[in-house]
């Protein structure tokens, strides 16, 4: 069954006015997708492909210029709390998705105190617990954002979203400045959750071999709308050039014979 | 004979704690020799450390730097010899300067100016992939996309006529494909121009991708250092083991034919 529906939705900004003439800039076009429950669908696309806007549009942050997103049948109307119990959003910048003035703690607990009648206590509990299943310590409950490293904060921003079990996460370039040790471990981290309580995943990237390792279908955006749609298997190919582009891109697994490789070239 | 930059004995040091220790590099011209290591590891500071261009409260000790075998002192390499690209493009620019006046700037320590100037501007811009070069020059760091002014960076290199590069993460703040482009210009820059590069990362798909050597930092130390194909069918070191775990993790479904 399909969580969101995304129908013929067209989206774009204005830009310019203090460096060049005012001009619109036209993001989506016409686009159509489908969310199901329990399901963790990768959006690929390169920079400017208008992942992010996407992603924005989903959370109902934005409303599109034309078109229909709806949420179990209804049309998503700005930002209502049974909206943000079901679905939540972990952003690229970590550092600037948190309060600088509040602990840890405090800001993985906002979703609980907004979105749920969890008494104080039981909320510390469910905090610490969210802590340990992200690798963090229930000690840095107490600490500042500017105390944690990059990859401890956006485990953290993870924490916040899973804190009130939503059916659906957006990661927004989540990973993309974590290193390739702390993906992996993420992506397992996420694996488990999925398994264990039917969350589905929207994980926004560049990098193909993030979704190979951890979607079951992935969409590619480009030029405003999707032009590829299939299941992840460990041998797709994509045939939309502007995909296959993105699946050249990913870098090798072992190193070339270069000297081989050398003499080609000086032929 | 190859040109060489080595430096032995780097320490470095903030307050009491050591950050790093005893560090031996030697870059050869025509070669990228890879650094690599978790975060926290001691690359980016090493690589400051080498041009002298250490955060305050860092302090260095005893190290000795060599260019083809001469000692040498940081400051006449920086900006002649040895140019160094940054993570982030956009904060390494001046963003009220047009990007034709960190050009001339550059070019004005090798007292080229005039028409000439411009011209070796143009063609630079041509050589790094960027063909739109008067639009360019006459654009700030911020009307600029992340890979461009990467390429931008590297054609002030060239232009100050550098024999070495060294590069600081260059593609991580990049998508998929910028960073591919980024790195064919790498090694065909290494190729034709003879550069000698020292390539920063935490990536070893990039490694694996351009590197002939490479060594592997952690606790700011090196813990291995070998040519890219010993290092990938028989790494020693415990870091290597787990940095190749996890680049495998991610890669090797994706890429069995």
């Amino acid at each position: 069954m399909s969580l969101i529906q995304v129908r013929n939705v067209s989206h774009g900004y204005t830009a310019g006015g203090l460096f060049s003439k005012r001009h619109r800039i036209q993001v989506l076009s016409t686009l159509d997708l489908d969310l199901h429950e329990g399901q963790s669908l990768g959006l690929l696309g390169g920079s400017g492909s208008g992942k992010s806007t996407l992603a924005r549009l989903l959370m109902g942050l934005e409303t599109p210029d034309k078109g229909r997103i709806t949420f179990n049948g209804q049309t998503l109307q700005g930002l209502d709390p049974q909206f943000l119990q079901r679905v939540q959003m972990v952003f690229q910048d970590a550092l600037s998705a948190f309060n600088p003035q509040r602990t840890i703690g405090w800001s993985i607990a906002e979703p609980l105190r907004h979105l749920s009648n969890m008494p104080s206590d039981a909320c510390k509990a469910r905090v610490e617990q969210l802590l340990v299943n992200v690798k963090l310590l229930a000690s840095d409950h107490d600490k500042l954002p500017s105390q944690l490293s990059g990859g401890q904060l956006q485990r953290a921003g993870i924490a916040r979203a899973m804190a009130v079990n939503p059916q659906l996460i957006i990661l927004d370039e989540a990973l993309s400045n974590l290193d390739r040790v702390l993906q992996v471990q993420i992506l397992d981290l996420l694996t488990d959750v999925r398994r264990e309580s039917g969350t589905g995943f929207l994980l926004i990237t560049h990098d193909l071999s993030l979704v190979q390792r951890f979607c079951q279908r992935v969409v590619v955006l480009a030029e405003g709308s999707l032009v590829e749609d299939r299941e992840v298997t460990p041998r797709m190919r994509f045939e939309h050039p502007a995909a296959r582009t993105l699946q050249e891109a990913v870098l090798p697994a072992m190193p070339k014979a270069r000297q081989l490789q050398k003499a080609v070239l000086s032929v | 004979m190859t040109r060489t930059l080595s430096i032995q004995g780097l320490s470095l040091k903030h307050q009491q704690r050591t950050l790093v220790d005893q560090l031996d590099l030697t870059l050869k011209a025509g070669q990228v020799h890879a650094l690599v290591g978790a975060s926290g590891s001691g690359k980016s500071l090493t690589c400051l450390g080498i041009l002298d261009l250490l955060p305050p409260g860092v302090h260095g000790s005893g190290a000795i730097l060599r260019l083809d075998g001469h000692v040498v002192q940081p400051a006449h390499l920086r900006g002649r010899e040895v140019a160094l690209v940054l993570q982030n493009p956009r904060s390494a620019f001046n963003p009220v300067r047009s990007l034709r006046q960190h050009a001339l700037e550059t070019l004005h320590t090798r007292n080229v100016r005039g028409a000439q100037a411009d011209q070796l501007i143009l063609d630079t811009l041509h050589e790094v992939g960027l063909f739109d070069g008067q639009r360019i020059l006459d654009s700030f760091a911020f009307q600029l996309s992340g890979g461009m002014l990467q390429r931008v960076m590297i054609a002030l290199a060239l232009l100050a006529d550098s024999h070495f590069l060294l590069a600081d993460e260059p593609t991580s703040d990049l998508d998929v494909v910028a960073q591919a482009r980024f790195l064919d210009l790498l090694e065909r820059l290494v190729a034709q121009r003879n550069l000698g590069v020292l390539l920063i990362t935490h990536d070893m798909g990039v490694v694996a991708r351009c590197a002939d050597q490479v060594s592997v930092m952690a606790h700011g130390r090196i813990v291995e250092q070998a040519d890219v194909h010993t290092l990938f069918h028989a790494p020693q070191s415990e870091e290597a083991r787990t940095l190749l775990a996890a680049h495998h993790a991610l890669t090797m479904e994706a890429c069995t034919p």
